[in-house]
């Protein structure tokens, strides 16, 4: 008959791979902290505002995605690598494998940080911005349902480190031409270019955004 | 617990009651978490899997230390007092992560370095896949911090005999899963809303 002593002991020996890890270090100096706050916003639409969504599958309604692949598309091995570990761990929760080949450059932002969108094996759409080229450390993905008309952008707001101001972006669908929300004590509204918005600044987005859709319908979400 | 993995909870704590000589509160919390800091930090990478958000985790809990008034001083146990600290900033920390992947699954690339060893996946896969946060930490914590059932209560606020029962459940279901070889993921019980 196996006692509590004898399963304690047995538990023990399972956790001890667990025990050996290295313990994590403050950093009050420098702390590389990377806060990524992802977000779908649930757009409510006027009856008859928005064109259904172009095409099916992860990519619809994003135009900046909806080409063949070149070579421009073609991610880093580094990023490669980690995806090929994110997706030997089933590290992605209920999401399907990450297909790296999938992926397609839409946007690079002023700062040289580029933004990719990679399907799934289970067509769920997911945005991958990165740091800098070559290098995958930095880096942040979020996956979530394709967009729709309920669902018309992506919201993300990362902060590399407490150094430098947050960045807000989204990938947006081919109607939404603009995206306005409160930062510095006035309203601020940043254009959507190739299906990408970006800010970089302290701003209430997490708060409360406004999408401005090209037939000139507005919607605002509050979350 | 294997003979590299430093120096235990309980060990370290002896230590750090023999040292603890000082009149000053706030001195009595930086001594004790400066002598605490390696086995909070081993925790929260055990609990957290998470380096980069053990590291922010341990910062926090540092900070929550400061600002906690004369907890210390009427903490039964100071090392439960600290550990329930980091134990509660990091369930929060797992809460919040969760409730964005429910609307949209997140990640964060960790340091490309950072790879962990075949036999630790196993375990942690294991624990996240058998348990929820709550009996996870409260597994961690009795057999990796050998921390008894009264300091868990401490921690936790349940009774010491509630946290026997819910650690019995949970080493018979890991005992189970490892047997096994697998959990199927019915099986799992999230219990972070129990507390």
């Amino acid at each position: 008959m196996t006692t509590t002593f004898d399963e304690d002991a047995e538990l023990r020996e399972l956790l001890a791979p667990l025990a050996r890890v290295q313990p994590a270090m403050r950093r009050p100096q420098r702390r590389r902290r990377l806060v990524i706050v992802v977000s779908v916003v649930f757009a409510l639409l006027a009856v008859g505002g928005i064109a259904a969504a172009d095409g099916v599958g992860p990519f619809a309604g994003i135009g900046a995605a909806s080409h063949p692949p070149t070579p421009g598309d073609a991610l880093d091995s580094a990023i490669k690598e980690e995806i090929a570990r994110i997706n030997g761990h089933g590290s992605f929760g209920p999401t399907g494998g990450l297909i790296a080949d999938s992926a397609r450059l839409v946007s690079q932002l002023d700062s040289g940080r580029r933004i990719y969108v990679i399907a799934t094996t289970t067509d769920e759409l997911c945005v991958l911005i990165q740091e800098r080229p070559g290098m995958s450390e930095g880096s942040a993905i979020g996956c979530g349902d394709p967009l729709s008309q309920a669902q018309p952008t992506t919201e993300e707001t990362m902060r590399v480190n407490q150094q430098t101001p947050p960045l807000s972006f989204g990938v947006a669908r081919d109607d939404v031409a603009s995206i306005s929300f409160r930062a510095g004590g006035e309203e601020k509204t940043v254009p959507v270019v190739d299906n990408v918005w970006a800010y970089e600044g302290e701003s209430n987005i997490l708060g409360s955004i406004t999408i401005h859709f090209r037939d000139g319908t507005e919607t605002t979400i509050s979350h | 617990v294997s003979a590299d993995s430093g120096p235990t909870t309980k060990a370290l704590a002896r230590t750090v009651s023999a040292e603890m000589g000082l009149t000053d509160c706030r001195t009595d919390v930086e001594a004790l978490f400066r002598q605490m800091e390696p086995v909070l930090g081993r925790f929260l990478v055990q609990f957290v899997r998470d380096r980069q958000l053990a590291e922010d985790l341990l910062q926090d809990t540092f900070h929550d230390a400061l600002h906690a008034g004369s907890g210390l001083e009427q903490a039964s146990c100071p090392e439960a007092w600290l550990f329930g600290m980091a134990r509660n900033r990091a369930l929060a920390a797992l809460r919040r992560r969760r409730r964005f992947e429910a609307a949209l699954h997140r990640l964060t690339f960790r340091r490309s370095a950072e790879r962990e060893e075949d036999e630790l996946i196993v375990v942690r896969n294991l624990l996240e896949q058998t348990l929820g946060a709550e009996d996870r930490s409260l597994v961690i914590l009795r057999y990796l911090h050998d921390f008894d059932a009264t300091e868990l209560a401490q921690m936790t606020g349940l009774s010491a005999d509630a946290v026997r029962q819910r650690l019995s459940r949970a080493r018979k279901r890991l005992l189970a899963a490892a047997a096994d070889g697998s959990e199927p993921p019915h099986t799992r019980r999230d219990d972070d809303d129990d507390l």
